[in-house]
Protein backbone atom coordinates (compact mmCIF):
# COMPACT_ATOMS: atom_id res chain seq x y z
CA UNK A 1 0.00 0.00 0.00
CA UNK A 2 1.29 3.41 -0.97
CA UNK A 3 0.53 6.23 1.41
CA UNK A 4 -0.09 9.80 0.30
CA UNK A 5 0.32 12.39 3.01
CA UNK A 6 0.72 16.12 2.38
CA UNK A 7 1.14 15.33 -1.33
CA UNK A 8 4.07 13.01 -0.65
CA UNK A 9 4.02 9.36 -1.70
CA UNK A 10 5.50 6.83 0.74
CA UNK A 11 6.05 3.10 0.53
CA UNK A 12 6.94 1.33 3.79
CA UNK A 13 7.68 4.75 5.36
CA UNK A 14 10.17 5.56 2.60
CA UNK A 15 9.50 8.77 0.70
CA UNK A 16 9.19 7.96 -3.00
CA UNK A 17 8.14 11.32 -4.34
CA UNK A 18 6.71 14.69 -3.53
CA UNK A 19 3.90 15.57 -5.89
CA UNK A 20 4.53 19.13 -6.85
CA UNK A 21 4.05 21.02 -10.07
CA UNK A 22 5.73 24.44 -10.21
CA UNK A 23 3.28 25.44 -12.94
CA UNK A 24 0.30 24.22 -10.92
CA UNK A 25 -1.04 22.17 -13.80
CA UNK A 26 -4.27 20.25 -13.34
CA UNK A 27 -5.31 17.05 -15.04
CA UNK A 28 -7.78 19.08 -17.12
CA UNK A 29 -4.81 21.09 -18.49
CA UNK A 30 -3.13 17.97 -19.87
CA UNK A 31 -3.48 16.36 -23.26
CA UNK A 32 -4.27 12.66 -23.26
CA UNK A 33 -1.76 10.51 -25.11
CA UNK A 34 -2.45 6.80 -24.99
CA UNK A 35 -2.77 5.82 -21.33
CA UNK A 36 -0.76 8.82 -20.17
CA UNK A 37 -0.80 12.58 -20.64
CA UNK A 38 1.38 15.26 -22.17
CA UNK A 39 1.95 18.47 -20.26
CA UNK A 40 1.20 21.32 -22.65
CA UNK A 41 3.41 23.65 -20.64
CA UNK A 42 6.61 21.53 -20.34
CA UNK A 43 5.91 19.06 -23.15
CA UNK A 44 6.80 16.29 -20.68
CA UNK A 45 5.08 12.95 -20.39
CA UNK A 46 2.86 12.65 -17.30
CA UNK A 47 2.44 9.07 -16.15
CA UNK A 48 -1.16 8.19 -15.39
CA UNK A 49 -0.96 6.12 -12.21
CA UNK A 50 -4.47 4.73 -12.84
CA UNK A 51 -2.76 2.18 -15.07
CA UNK A 52 0.08 1.13 -12.77
CA UNK A 53 0.43 -1.52 -10.11
CA UNK A 54 2.17 -0.58 -6.87
CA UNK A 55 5.48 -2.24 -7.74
CA UNK A 56 5.55 -0.65 -11.18
CA UNK A 57 5.04 2.80 -9.73
CA UNK A 58 7.56 2.29 -6.91
CA UNK A 59 10.16 1.02 -9.35
CA UNK A 60 9.54 3.98 -11.67
CA UNK A 61 10.01 6.48 -8.85
CA UNK A 62 13.07 4.74 -7.45
CA UNK A 63 14.69 5.21 -10.84
CA UNK A 64 13.62 8.83 -11.20
CA UNK A 65 11.93 10.86 -8.48
CA UNK A 66 11.31 13.65 -10.94
CA UNK A 67 8.91 11.56 -13.00
CA UNK A 68 5.71 13.56 -13.35
CA UNK A 69 2.56 11.78 -12.26
CA UNK A 70 -1.17 12.15 -12.41
CA UNK A 71 -2.65 10.73 -9.20
CA UNK A 72 -6.29 10.02 -8.48
CA UNK A 73 -6.62 9.73 -4.69
CA UNK A 74 -9.66 7.47 -5.20
CA UNK A 75 -7.33 4.84 -6.66
CA UNK A 76 -7.29 2.01 -4.08
CA UNK A 77 -3.55 1.74 -4.71
CA UNK A 78 -3.18 4.73 -2.40
CA UNK A 79 -4.09 5.29 1.20
CA UNK A 80 -4.75 9.00 1.18
CA UNK A 81 -4.19 10.54 4.64
CA UNK B 1 -20.38 2.84 -6.35
CA UNK B 2 -19.48 3.60 -2.84
CA UNK B 3 -19.10 5.93 0.03
CA UNK B 4 -15.64 7.13 0.93
CA UNK B 5 -14.78 7.44 4.61
CA UNK B 6 -11.94 9.77 5.59
CA UNK B 7 -11.95 9.18 9.34
CA UNK B 8 -11.04 11.73 11.98
CA UNK B 9 -7.36 11.72 11.08
CA UNK B 10 -6.72 15.16 12.57
CA UNK B 11 -8.35 14.31 15.93
CA UNK B 12 -10.81 17.18 15.62
CA UNK B 13 -13.84 17.76 17.80
CA UNK B 14 -16.78 15.85 16.38
CA UNK B 15 -20.09 17.06 15.03
CA UNK B 16 -22.93 14.61 15.61
CA UNK B 17 -25.69 14.16 13.07
CA UNK B 18 -29.26 13.62 14.17
CA UNK B 19 -32.43 12.83 12.22
CA UNK B 20 -34.95 12.57 15.03
CA UNK B 21 -36.65 15.79 16.17
CA UNK B 22 -36.84 14.73 19.83
CA UNK B 23 -33.07 14.14 19.83
CA UNK B 24 -32.50 17.42 17.99
CA UNK B 25 -34.55 19.33 20.59
CA UNK B 26 -32.65 17.61 23.38
CA UNK B 27 -29.30 18.55 21.82
CA UNK B 28 -30.52 22.17 21.53
CA UNK B 29 -31.55 22.21 25.22
CA UNK B 30 -28.08 20.93 26.10
CA UNK B 31 -26.58 24.14 24.69
CA UNK B 32 -25.43 22.90 21.29
CA UNK B 33 -25.86 24.82 18.05
CA UNK B 34 -28.30 23.08 15.73
CA UNK B 35 -27.66 23.36 12.00
CA UNK B 36 -30.50 21.92 9.92
CA UNK B 37 -29.58 20.71 6.42
CA UNK B 38 -31.62 19.46 3.53
CA UNK B 39 -30.30 16.61 1.47
CA UNK B 40 -30.11 17.62 -2.20
CA UNK B 41 -29.32 14.92 -4.78
CA UNK B 42 -26.11 15.55 -6.72
CA UNK B 43 -26.54 15.20 -10.52
CA UNK B 44 -23.31 13.18 -10.87
CA UNK B 45 -24.54 10.57 -8.42
CA UNK B 46 -27.03 9.08 -10.86
CA UNK B 47 -25.75 6.08 -12.79
CA UNK B 48 -27.07 4.12 -15.72
CA UNK B 49 -28.47 0.81 -14.62
CA UNK B 50 -29.54 -2.01 -16.89
CA UNK B 51 -31.45 -5.19 -16.21
CA UNK B 52 -30.48 -8.05 -18.51
CA UNK B 53 -32.27 -11.35 -19.01
CA UNK B 54 -30.39 -14.44 -20.03
CA UNK B 55 -31.79 -15.67 -23.34
CA UNK B 56 -31.42 -19.36 -22.39
CA UNK B 57 -32.21 -19.53 -18.67
CA UNK B 58 -34.42 -16.44 -18.27
CA UNK B 59 -32.32 -15.32 -15.27
CA UNK B 60 -32.30 -11.54 -14.52
CA UNK B 61 -29.16 -9.65 -13.58
CA UNK B 62 -28.51 -5.94 -13.09
CA UNK B 63 -25.37 -3.99 -14.06
CA UNK B 64 -24.20 -0.56 -15.18
CA UNK B 65 -23.53 -1.78 -18.71
CA UNK B 66 -22.80 -4.76 -20.87
CA UNK B 67 -19.12 -4.55 -20.09
CA UNK B 68 -16.34 -2.49 -18.63
CA UNK B 69 -12.85 -1.26 -19.45
CA UNK B 70 -10.28 -3.33 -17.61
CA UNK B 71 -7.93 -1.19 -15.53
CA UNK B 72 -4.40 -2.13 -16.55
CA UNK B 73 -4.94 -3.48 -20.04
CA UNK B 74 -7.65 -0.99 -21.08
CA UNK B 75 -9.37 -3.87 -22.87
CA UNK B 76 -13.15 -3.76 -23.09
CA UNK B 77 -14.46 -6.84 -21.29
CA UNK B 78 -17.99 -7.96 -22.15
CA UNK B 79 -19.95 -9.57 -19.32
CA UNK B 80 -23.40 -9.44 -20.91
CA UNK B 81 -23.09 -10.19 -24.61
CA UNK B 82 -25.96 -9.47 -27.05
CA UNK B 83 -26.00 -13.17 -27.97
CA UNK B 84 -26.59 -14.35 -24.41
CA UNK B 85 -28.32 -11.44 -22.65
CA UNK B 86 -31.34 -9.38 -23.65
CA UNK B 87 -31.65 -5.85 -22.25
CA UNK B 88 -35.08 -5.62 -20.63
CA UNK B 89 -34.79 -2.37 -18.67
CA UNK B 90 -32.66 0.76 -18.66
CA UNK B 91 -32.99 3.26 -15.87
CA UNK B 92 -30.92 5.47 -13.61
CA UNK B 93 -30.17 4.65 -9.99
CA UNK B 94 -28.86 6.92 -7.28
CA UNK B 95 -25.63 5.74 -5.66
CA UNK B 96 -26.36 6.90 -2.13
CA UNK B 97 -29.19 5.00 -0.57
CA UNK B 98 -30.45 6.72 2.58
CA UNK B 99 -33.95 7.17 3.96
CA UNK B 100 -33.91 10.79 5.18
CA UNK B 101 -34.50 14.10 3.43
CA UNK B 102 -33.05 16.35 6.12
CA UNK B 103 -31.05 16.14 9.30
CA UNK B 104 -29.29 18.30 11.85
CA UNK B 105 -25.67 18.81 12.69
CA UNK B 106 -25.03 19.25 16.38
CA UNK B 107 -22.25 21.80 16.76
CA UNK B 108 -20.59 22.13 20.17
CA UNK B 109 -21.97 25.27 21.83
CA UNK B 110 -18.49 26.65 22.55
CA UNK B 111 -17.30 26.32 18.93
CA UNK B 112 -15.04 29.11 17.73
CA UNK B 113 -15.31 30.82 14.36
CA UNK B 114 -12.95 29.13 11.86
CA UNK B 115 -12.55 26.07 14.09
CA UNK B 116 -12.10 22.86 12.13
CA UNK B 117 -14.48 20.07 13.09
CA UNK B 118 -15.01 16.50 12.03
CA UNK B 119 -18.45 15.48 10.71
CA UNK B 120 -18.89 11.75 11.20
CA UNK B 121 -22.07 11.40 9.15
CA UNK B 122 -22.69 13.86 6.33
CA UNK B 123 -26.26 14.84 5.54
CA UNK B 124 -25.43 16.40 2.19
CA UNK B 125 -24.57 14.39 -0.88
CA UNK B 126 -20.97 15.39 -1.57
CA UNK B 127 -19.69 13.86 -4.78
CA UNK B 128 -15.96 13.16 -4.87
CA UNK B 129 -15.31 11.84 -8.35
CA UNK B 130 -14.86 8.57 -10.13
CA UNK B 131 -12.24 5.93 -10.61
CA UNK B 132 -12.53 3.24 -13.26
CA UNK B 133 -16.28 3.40 -13.46
CA UNK B 134 -16.76 3.53 -9.70
CA UNK B 135 -18.33 6.71 -8.36
CA UNK B 136 -17.62 7.95 -4.90
CA UNK B 137 -19.23 10.29 -2.39
CA UNK B 138 -18.10 11.42 1.04
CA UNK B 139 -19.64 9.75 4.06
CA UNK B 140 -17.76 11.93 6.51
CA UNK B 141 -15.20 14.72 6.45
CA UNK B 142 -13.60 17.78 7.99
CA UNK B 143 -15.39 21.10 7.91
CA UNK B 144 -14.81 24.65 9.08
CA UNK B 145 -17.33 26.55 11.20
CA UNK B 146 -17.66 30.06 9.75
CA UNK B 147 -19.99 31.29 12.46
CA UNK B 148 -23.16 30.44 10.55
CA UNK B 149 -22.50 27.31 8.58
CA UNK B 150 -20.17 24.34 8.15
CA UNK B 151 -17.91 24.65 5.13
CA UNK B 152 -16.93 21.18 4.00
CA UNK B 153 -13.43 20.57 2.72
CA UNK B 154 -13.36 18.93 -0.66
CA UNK B 155 -10.09 17.08 -0.93
CA UNK B 156 -10.44 14.68 -3.80
CA UNK B 157 -9.09 15.87 -7.11
CA UNK B 158 -6.68 14.14 -9.43
CA UNK B 159 -3.44 16.00 -8.88
CA UNK B 160 -0.40 16.39 -11.04
CA UNK B 161 3.28 16.83 -10.33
Amino acid sequence: MLIIKDKKIYQDNVLLKEIHCPKKMKQSDLQKKGKDFICLSCNKRIINTDHLAEDELASLLQKDKNTCLSVNPLNPLFNYL
Amino acid sequence: MSGYRWGNKNSLREVKTLFNLDEINEAHEDGNIILLKERVPHPSMWIDTYVFRNRKTGKYESETGRGYIQQYTCDYVVNYSYEDWEEVLWTKCYIRNVDYQYGAYVIPGDVKVNEKLYVENLIEDIYLGDFWGGRYYSEDGDARWNGKDLVHFERILPFVG
